[in-house]
């Protein structure tokens, strides 16, 4: 299996680069460090690319006999991403944290971390699964507190305690596999049909996964990883909390035979994607706002997969790790655009008329597409939920839209390029997703129930309304707005734990 | 009620009202991010000696010393400073006790002597253990003893009586635990409703005062269990909900918890120095940017509704907080910190060992602690400060005092043309300036003058269809005149206008509607999976083509971007009703008001006459990409804006006929074909750019084309200078190319911005241009001989003078406190309702400078925290003057905030005042 080689030379490469950056003797940010650095993530990159030819049309672990990797399309996929996820993080952290004492030892952590999600995502037995889950997470734990700052130190040991609750879930659910079916390889464990005990090992299996995605229930402990230094953030929304979905997208097999679990998972993606993305809307800075938008696009990306729509939600990780990344290295831009993020914030036109021309907006995108359905047919198969989720962003970026650019011409042709740009490229999504992870695909078994069907009916109908109130077409009652607000504005939960504020009394008196 | 039992209920609150006002008059302004003003974080205690305000700052603001010692042990380390020097401030060093010495048995010990040893204990860096072997001894033992009983008649003491600076009074006024709680508490709100549009769903009754936005929300806040909610309403009805004002709520509040006046004083004292940074912004709001009276009461709110939490957790302190806090840290921090002073200094023990120097300090036990009190680490700081200033300016002063007692070359017969002047080029006196005017001047015939880089207009910008007014002159000034931004042709009204007439520039507008969706609630899943992977690709081409790809985009925005060709329009406009009631009609520069400006600029300026063909008025700003602190580089003196704008208009109003004929009646004349250019120096690639070159006639051009060419010799120079000065060994610290740094996402350090300013000299240009100052001086042009009354070098000493000290003292102080004074490091920075910054999750709002800006990556602090040396070349009695006049320049010298040096030219020597 020259794939197989080729990966442990990647994964080799970065462990040694980290550590011949641990054995530097000066610690502080010097060329020497970025070259080594350099060379090696891109030594690694390399291999990683090789191994991604060679592996994307092997079908899983050979028949014959289990072995400790496994490869197909999504490690093939996963592999170079993850390297090169690393390289623009590293890139970026060059100059960005020269000033940290612990130099080289940041870029030894996440070239440390890099070895364990490349090993966990290509990882076929059952002990190095858990080993590399286990270790990721203190490995994170480590970079959140990299500064040794006392908030940082705080925050790092909350989310460790969130990160051990997962592990426990984790280690039961493996264990629990193991066990029941004999057999330490997760390939093995695929052909076994699931039982309802099997189905609680799956559940464990699930509970360990949305700890580290910081899904509801989990959801805290990310907004208090702030502490971090920005690059470490950008590698955790881009790389760590992916983990998750990487881990259900491997027992998909399994996954969409527990009917019920498939259900328990959908509610509760759905219920972080509109937790997320209402919590986001009142967050006052900047990184506290792109978190919440993480925990809503995790959530969404949950929700994929419990419609059995992994192979979207695996692209949904990637797309989404290049942005929200992105997001995170950049978040200094904001004053920057202030100015052009104040005026858009005060313009002022009649609700009426954006409600009207944002209506019309999409019945014009829909008709220009209905001239050339080729291009969407197929997601028209999608389920149903899904379409909801499409019709509504259409709907809300075109009045998002109209509203900023005023409800005229103007507005409408913005509206309407921009939808049309959003359908074409959703379209485009979907088709990729289709043709790089086929085996992931799983919408026919789980994605077509009634059960979301009703969900996702709820949902417009939910999110209409939702519109209409943005629109301030409907008004709330006082109360309630104002009890929600305060609600989302402490999503967050009590920080002092993980903010300077109990430092500072101590230092005003020293 | 009958008057006078009105006048006694009133009586109190007058008196709040005062007491509010005088408490929080110590805190240093803040200005939001986009105009990050400098300004002495000290600034209230300028009327204080600069020690003394040291020792105040540490008591009162929690400033610290100890990290300031730090770094000058770094610099002595680096050999910055020596013993010599040191040794030399001490011998003149005044101590603020009476005493000055002690009187040990066989010997006297000076205060000098004393702070000496720490010194040399300190800088050799002998590390002073709490259980050394001296305190097991019977003296020792003693000591011990002698110790406790102090700290405990102080305690004693300082809680009974209104002693302020007592810092225990904290734990005597409340339980500790409850400051950082309600300082989460308040951090959360504050920042929730200063937001000035971070937030898609904005603060409700947000144009309401603070005290009633804040109680219409916190009846929802789960993060207090339901019955501490339920008290806290009781109250705050009673207090906010029943009155009118928020000193009357104040003092509503502290009638139900029966404070007595003091205490009352204390609790909002002890309250206030919790969050010196949301104060600061809190009074920069009130003060610089309330139009609509929103702001009125915010500081006084804040009081309130942080007494308010306080008064609630009193009664309920257990349930909320349920943490342990060590009260006694603090005492005990001081405990060991004396001990440790004294272990240093018995190292010098004149007594044959050290145990007999126990014996000896037990029996002067009082002597000593009268020493400890009165010299601190503020002190020794002061004393090291001093030293490295010596040691750091001794050569620029002997090379500048040569430099003028040489005789001047007479070149007043001769006119600029005989000497091959074609340009006179102003330059701001920005430090930056100085190694560009230097490469400027070697290159020959061109003249530099160094002036205020907002060319001495107190004007506003207001851009085109913004609704924003940012002024641009130094924040010692209020802005007279607002100035709009017009299209050069308004007959242009194409589609290129139409397109580009908002506010966004047409080349962002796709790049602002991406921003707009990705903010929306469901528009963001469907945004991220269809057009995410657009992020990658600029993610990539930031990663990968920094400087390439930032010219090409730059370069595509100017050429194929339709763009309005803007100009400041000076002429005074109708205004509408409604924005006359505003801005109270200040649209525009009146004709007479052109004129009376013009001719004092010029006269401030000092340009040779009569003028060269071209007269070059250069601002500066500096250009970076992902910086929050951006406006850190640019121009001081245009409010930390670049000074484009402002030489743009100058130029406009000299170069019209009409000004010029007017000037003329009044003695200034400017030569008909003498043309004012405007310019900006771009101070991360030192390119610069000429603005106006379009008002030049086709002759004028050619002409001007050979200035530009000296120009863009003299940023070759300049720019090589830098790479090799500011590429430190084997350290990614800087750019090999520094227009790179203009484009670079990732860089922390675009440039070095004003680290390491020393010295402003003023005084005659050609005197030292052959002088390499290092870029660490101000330079403002004066000519002592053309101004006999005085009033030029006035307005230099009360305006440009005080400006470049409180950018040396932003820079001072930040590096020495960079956590208190500066604002941490970039990479923890998190940035806030578009104004500020926190460290991390949520902290106070950060002041200063960002650590990237001061320090090098080796931790050690690049800008050299000293005061500003000003080096003034005009006669004594002239200066002495305008110091006897002015009560705040006078201030800066007498309390030792800057060193100010004469040199007289008309008796050749040199005087330090
Ligand atoms: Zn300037």
């Amino acid at each position: 299996m020259l794939s197989i080689y080729f990966l442990l030379i990647a994964i080799a490469t970065m462990a040694v680069g980290g550590i011949a950056l641990f054995l530097l003797k000066n610690d502080g940010a010097t060329v020497r460090v970025r070259c080594w650095s350099e060379i090696s993530s891109w030594v690694a990159f390399f291999f990683g690319v090789l191994f991604g030819f060679q592996s994307f049309n092997a079908s899983g672990s050979p028949a014959s006999s289990p072995a400790v990797f496994s490869v197909g399309p999504l490690q093939a996929i996963l592999v170079p991403y993850i390297l090169f996820m690393g390289i623009l993080v590293k890139r970026f952290a060059y100059h960005y944290i020269q000033s940290d004492k612990a130099y080289a030892r940041f870029f030894l952590k996440i070239k440390l971390l890099i070895c364990m999600l490349l090993t966990f995502v290509t990882a076929n037995h059952g002990i190095l699964l858990m080993a590399t889950w286990i270790a990721s997470g203190w490995i994170m734990r480590a970079m959140i507190q990299h500064t040794q700052r006392m908030e940082a130190v705080n925050s790092a040991t909350l989310a460790a305690k969130r990160f051990i609750i997962g592990d426990v879930f984790l280690v039961v659910g493996i264990l629990g596999l193991v066990f029941s079916t004999g057999q330490l390889y997760l390939s093995e464990w695929l052909k076994v049909p699931v039982t309802v005990l099997g189905s609680v090992w799956l559940f464990c299996l699930v509970a360990g996964a949305f700890s580290k995605t910081a899904v509801i229930p989990f959801q805290k402990w990310m907004a208090h990883t702030l502490t971090a230094p920005t690059p470490v953030s950008a590698i955790m929304h881009a790389g760590f909390v992916n983990s998750g979905a990487i881990l259900l997208s491997k027992l998909a097999p399994l996954l969409v035979q527990a009917e019920a679990l498939m259900g328990v998972i959908f509610v509760l993606g759905l219920v972080s994607a509109l937790y997320g993305s209402l919590a986001m809307l009142v967050q006052i800075d900047v990184k506290r706002y792109l978190t919440f938008s993480t925990v809503g696009q995790m959530g969404f990306m949950m929700m994929a997969c419990g419609l059995g729509a992994f192979h979207l939600a695996i692209l949904h990780l990637m797309v989404h790790g290049f942005f929200k990344a992105r997001l995170f290295l950049s978040a200094g831009n904001i004053i920057e655009h202030r100015p052009a993020i104040r005026a858009i914030s005060q313009k002022n036109t009649s609700r009426l008329k954006i409600a009207l021309v944002a209506l019309a907006c999409m019945a014009v995108t829909l008709w220009i597409i209905s001239q050339n359905h080729r291009v969407i047919l197929h997601l028209l198969e999608l389920p149903a939920i899904l379409i909801a989720f499409i019709g509504l962003g259409l709907l809300f970026s075109a009045t998002t839209l109209v509203k900023a650019k005023g409800a005229g011409i103007k507005g409408a042709v913005v509206a309407v390029i921009f939808n049309l740009v959003l359908l074409f490229s959703y379209s485009i999504y979907e088709g990729v997703g289709q043709l790089l992870f086929p085996t992931l695909n799983h919408l026919q078994v789980a994605g077509h129930s009634n059960f979301y069907t009703i969900t996702a009916l709820m949902i417009f109908g939910a999110s209409l309304i939702g519109w209409l109130i943005f629109l301030k077409a409907i008004s709330l009652p006082e109360k309630l707005k104002h009890s929600v607000y305060v609600a989302f504005l402490n999503a967050s939960g009590k920080g002092s734990s993980g903010s300077t504020f109990s430092h500072r009394v101590w230092r005003s008196q020293a | 009620m009958t008057t006078g039992s009105i006048q006694q209920e009133t009586q109190p609150e007058v008196d709040l009202a005062q007491s509010i006002q005088a408490l929080t008059a110590p805190y240093g302004k803040l200005w939001p991010l986009h105009i990050f003003n400098a300004c002495n974080p000290l600034v209230y205690f300028e009327k204080l000696p600069f020690v003394q305000a040291l020792k105040t700052a540490t008591a009162e603001l929690g400033v610290s010393t100890a990290g300031g010692l730090a770094q000058f042990k770094v610099l002595y380390q680096q050999q910055q400073f020596s013993q010599k020097e040191i040794a030399a401030v001490l011998e003149t060093y005044s101590f603020s006790g009476s005493e000055n010495q002690i009187a040990m048995a066989d010997k006297t010990l000076s205060y000098q002597e004393l702070l000496l040893e720490e010194i040399q204990q300190f800088l050799s860096g002998n590390a002073v253990l709490e259980n050394h072997p001296l305190w097991l001894t019977e003296g020792g033992q003693v000591l011990e003893g002698n110790l406790s009983a102090y700290f405990q008649k102080q305690a004693a003491s300082g809680s009974g009586s209104a002693s302020k600076t007592e810092n225990n009074s904290t734990e005597a006024l409340m339980h500790p635990g409850m400051l950082p709680w309600i300082d989460e508490q308040m951090t959360k709100w504050l920042s929730a409703y200063l937001d000035e549009g971070q937030a898609v769903w904005s603060m409700p009754n947000q144009h309401q005062p603070f005290r009633y936005a804040w109680l219409l929300l916190v009846a929802y806040d789960h993060q207090m269990p339901q019955t501490t909610r339920d008290t806290l309403l009781a109250i705050a009805e009673e207090t906010i909900g029943t009155t009118e004002t928020a000193i009357t709520a104040l003092s509503a509040l502290f009638r139900e918890t029966e404070k007595p006046f003091q205490e009352q004083q204390d609790l909002i004292q002890a309250h206030l120095k919790q969050l010196p940074g949301w104060i600061g912004y809190m009074k920069y709001l009130q003060e610089n940017y309330n139009a609509t009276g929103r702001y009125n009461e915010l500081l006084q709110d804040y009081v309130v509704v942080r007494l308010i939490y306080q008064t609630v957790l009193e009664q309920d302190a257990d349930t909320v907080l349920g943490e342990d806090f060590n009260t006694e840290q603090a005492q005990k921090e001081k405990h060991v910190a004396l001990k440790t002073r004294f272990l240093s200094l018995s190292t010098m023990t004149p007594v044959s060992d050290a145990q007999n120097f126990i014996a000896a300090v037990n029996r002067q036990f009082d002597a000593w602690m009268a020493y400890f009190n009165a010299v601190d680490a503020s002190d020794m700081l002061f004393v090291l400060m001093q030293a490295l200033e010596r040691a750091q300016t001794v050569q620029l002063v002997d090379a500048l005092s040569q430099a003028f007692s040489k005789e001047p070359v007479s070149q007043d017969s001769q006119d600029l043309e005989s000497q091959g002047v074609t340009a006179q080029a102003v330059f701001c006196i920005d430090v930056r300036s100085e190694p560009y005017r230097r490469e400027l001047e070697r290159l020959g015939s061109i003249e530099t003058y160094g002036f205020a880089g907002f060319f001495g207009l107190p004007i506003s910008k207001k851009n085109y269809e913004k609704t924003e007014e940012i002024p641009l002159c130094p924040i010692l000034l209020d802005s007279q005149y607002i100035i709009k931004e017009e299209p050069v042709n308004t007959a242009t009204t194409d589609w290129v206008s139409q397109l580009s007439r908002q506010s966004i520039p047409f080349a962002d507008q796709w790049t602002y509607a991406v921003k707009k969706i990705k903010r929306d609630t469901l528009a963001t899943f469907a945004y991220v999976e269809s057009l995410g992977w657009f992020h990658a690709l600029t993610f990539i081409k930031d990663s990968f083509l920094k400087n390439r790809a930032g010219q090409f985009f730059d370069y595509l925005k100017k050429e194929f971007s339709p763009q309005l060709q803007l100009q400041p329009t000076l002429a005074v406009e109708n205004l509408s009703e409604t924005e006359e009631s505003e801005t109270q009609n200040r649209f525009g520069i009146a004709f007479d008001d052109q004129v009376t400006l013009a001719k004092t600029i010029l006269k401030l300026m000092g340009l040779k006459q009569p003028y060269a063909d071209f007269v070059i008025l250069c601002g500066h700003g500096s250009q970076s990409r992902n910086n929050p602190y951006a406006s850190v580089l640019d121009c001081g003196a245009c409010g930390s804006n670049d000074g484009a704008f402002n030489a743009l208009v100058l130029a406009q109003i000299l170069n019209e006929g009409t000004v010029r004929d007017a000037l003329s009646q009044v003695g200034v004349h400017i030569p008909e074909q003498t043309r004012f250019i405007a310019a900006l120096h771009n101070t991360t690639n030192d390119a610069v750019n000429f603005l106006n070159t379009s008002i030049l006639s086709e002759k004028g051009r050619q002409a001007f084309a050979a200035v530009q060419e000296i120009f863009d010799e003299a940023t070759q120079r300049n720019s090589i200078r830098r790479r090799v000065t500011l590429k430190a060994d084997g350290q990614v610290s800087y750019h090999p190319n520094p227009s790179a740094a203009c484009y670079d996402w990732s860089q922390t350090r675009p440039e070095w911005g004003l680290s390491k300013n020393q010295a402003f000299v003023v005084g005659n240009r050609d005197a030292f241009k052959s002088l390499d100052l290092e870029g660490r001086c101000f330079l403002h042009s004066y000519d002592w001989q053309d101004d006999p009354d005085g009033s030029v070098l006035t307005v230099v000493m009360t305006a440009p003078m005080v400006v470049g000290t409180w950018i040396n003292l932003q820079y001072t102080f930040s590096t020495l406190d960079p956590e208190r004074l500066g604002s941490g490091p970039k990479y923890l920075h998190n940035i806030t309702g578009l104004f500020g910054s926190f460290l991390g999750n949520a902290s106070d709002l950060q002041v200063g400078l960002p650590y990237e800006s001061l320090f090098s990556n080796a931790g050690t602090p690049y800008h050299l925290p000293q005061r500003l040396l000003v080096y003034i070349q005009a006669p004594l009695k002239r200066v002495k003057n305008i110091v006897r006049a002015h009560e705040n320049v006078r201030a800066l010298i007498e309390n030792q905030w800057i060193r100010l040096n004469v040199f007289d030219p008309e008796e050749k020597a040199l005087y330090t005042l």
